[in-house]
């Protein structure tokens, strides 16, 4: 039998970082859940003129856990590539306690406006290999 | 601008000729970075001085083993969770796609006044600027009657490689009703959780023999440890009858290692173990004594908005071997501090901008089964230099299985990671 889609009636808060990120990938997470894009917070930040050097420097904190090269299947999502959209969603739901891993939270809560901002468009212009 | 000589002097004497004409444009040839040990800390700043500085640093790694194999998960190899070989890295990458000219030899000391590194061979490699990451060295005589032949005998496995797979090959001999004795050591120390992750892992192993009359003894010479609690919690659980944690207050003092008789005398009593596991004092890797860069702590004083050695401005020291305030001495602080140095290197050398400081360290530990826990936190310099932590977690006592199952796959992730990150 075929598990029913997660993402249409759960909250976000309730799925583990691998579903969240396949839901992102797919952009099913843009139509539903408490993490919507569309909130001010994220169209703020998706405004602010961002710096991508400095966004480099910051994504160099990401790449101790997140593999840019890391398969399908790992245990910490690849975010390197992403949307910008999915990395200021996530980092969000992270400062604003929506998702719970603790590592996040002390990650995401540090990052001003700003840093998002830089982070998210660094990653998202990341080609990882497809090794 | 054109400078004449007398301008280029005085600029120089500011320290600020390197930010306005960087080297290569000086007509000279591409700055030079040495790098000092290929670990966590040095392999980590070799590959992104190399990615970073888009071919115009000239970057030389100098580490003296062929292959790296990483302390961190090397507990886990003890507990049958990994393989020697998984745990085991080679430097071909960081030289063949990186350009890093990787040179396997021993670094005796680093000549700061002539900028050059003398290696034991009697060659010397020169620098614009050194980052230095030795790690530790053991202060074998810091456990009366343990010294480095004994070590041989009674392994500290501190320092990866021979010594893990001695260890290894003296827990799989183990018979039932034989026993492991660790001597764990006085901070600081590298991997603050490690003894009692190393101590989990033996139990488990010993578990798993299905062996009912076998022990681990942890004399400690510390009243407290990091994440105690969730260590004892675990140990109740899984290993009440296997591993037992004894303090100062109870042993009373270390009193004589015997490797070769396998015991271990206290005030209390004398403890005797089939695998004896002493892990002595450490202090920075013998260079950064030899160089000068130490304080009467025996590691390196740093700024810790650069990195940079607070003893010569032309030096970084990351990793183990330095002073890094809040920061506990770990493959991810040291990595981390990497990249913050790499960074300044860069800014020397290459005018590029330098961002503000911040690290960040997360350890995990497995105590059994997909019974993972981790503590971590973020850091960032204050005005006067010094590291300090700004957000801290821990996991809790009496966690969900389900999210001891999640936390030990992240540390799967992040392995992964943070060796793809030093090894490219
Ligand atoms: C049992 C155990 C478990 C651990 N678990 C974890 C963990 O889960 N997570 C974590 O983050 N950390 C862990 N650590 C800690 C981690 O291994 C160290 O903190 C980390 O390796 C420090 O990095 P480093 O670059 O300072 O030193 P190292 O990684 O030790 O690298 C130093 C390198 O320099 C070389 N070298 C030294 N001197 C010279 C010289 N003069 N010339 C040439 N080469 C030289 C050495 O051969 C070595 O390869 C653990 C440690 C132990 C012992």
């Amino acid at each position: 039998m075929m598990k029913p889609v997660r993402g249409w009636t759960e909250p976000v808060s309730d799925f583990n970082d691998k579903e969240v990120l396949k839901l992102l990938l797919c952009g099913s997470l843009f139509l539903t859940g408490p993490v919507l894009m569309a909130s001010d917070e994220a169209a703020e930040i998706l405004a602010i003129e961002a710096d991508s050097e400095y966004g480099e420097y910051l994504a160099g904190e990401c790449s101790t856990c997140h593999n840019p090269n890391a398969s399908d299947d790992s245990t910490v999502p690849k975010i390197h590539g992403a949307s910008r959209e999915s990395i200021v969603d996530n980092l969000l739901a992270y400062k604003n306690g929506e998702r719970d891993n603790t590592t996040m939270k002390g990650v995401a809560e540090k990052f001003s406006k700003e840093e998002i901002a830089a982070l998210a468009v660094y990653l998202a212009s990341i080609q990882p290999d497809k090794t | 601008m054109k400078l004449n000589r007398r301008q280029f002097n005085a600029l120089l004497a500011t320290g600020a000729a390197t930010a306005i004409a960087p080297l290569p444009l000086m007509g000279q040839a591409k700055p030079k970075v040495v790098v000092i040990g290929g670990g966590a800390g040095g392999a980590t700043a070799a590959r992104y001085l190399a990615k970073d500085g888009k071919g115009e640093i000239d970057v030389t790694l100098i580490e003296n083993s062929k292959t790296y194999t990483t302390c961190f998960y090397s507990n886990l190899y003890f507990g049958g969770f990994r393989s020697f070989e998984s745990i085991t890295h080679s430097y071909d990458t960081l030289a063949s796609d990186f350009g890093v000219k990787v040179v396997h030899g021993y670094a005796s000391e680093i000549d700061r006044n002539g900028k050059n590194v003398k290696m034991q061979d009697g060659s010397s490699i020169p620098y614009d600027r050194v980052v230095v990451a030795p790690g530790i060295d053991l202060q074998y005589d810091s456990v009366p009657g343990y010294s480095e032949e004994a070590a041989e005998l009674a392994p500290h496995a501190w320092q990866a490689g021979s010594q893990s797979t001695l260890l290894k090959n003296q827990l799989d001999a183990l018979t039932d009703g034989q026993n492991v004795v660790m001597v764990a050591p006085p901070n600081p120390y590298r991997c603050p959780p490690g003894p009692y992750e190393r101590a989990s892992m033996m139990a488990h192993l010993i578990k798993a023999k299905g062996f009912k009359n076998s022990r681990v003894t942890i004399l400690d010479v510390k009243p407290k440890f990091s994440k105690q609690g969730l260590f004892t919690e675990g140990w109740e659980e899984h290993y009440a009858d296997i591993i037992e944690w004894l303090p100062p207050e109870i042993h009373g003092g270390i009193v004589s290692v015997d490797a070769k008789a396998g015991l271990v005398e206290t005030d209390l009593d004398t403890f005797e173990g089939a695998v004896l596991n002493v892990i002595p004092a450490m202090k920075a890797g013998a260079i950064a004594s030899r160089s000068g860069l130490t304080d009467d702590s025996g590691y390196c004083p740093v700024d810790g908005a650069s990195m940079r050695s607070r003893i010569d401005n032309n030096v970084f020291v990351i990793g183990d071997a330095c002073v890094a305030g809040a920061m506990p001495k770990s493959g991810f602080s040291a990595n981390s501090q990497a990249k913050v140095a790499a960074m300044n290197v860069r800014g020397d050398l290459l005018s590029s901008k330098v961002f503000p400081a911040r690290f960040a360290n997360t350890c995990w530990s497995l105590i059994s089964t997909d019974n993972g826990v981790k503590v971590g936190a973020q850091y960032s310099a204050n005005e006067k230099g010094e590291i300090v932590a700004d957000a801290k977690f821990i996991s809790a006592a009496g966690e969900s299985a389900e999210l001891r199952k999640t936390t030990y796959e992240e540390s799967i992730g992040w392995y992964d990671s943070i060796t793809a990150d030093m090894f490219g």
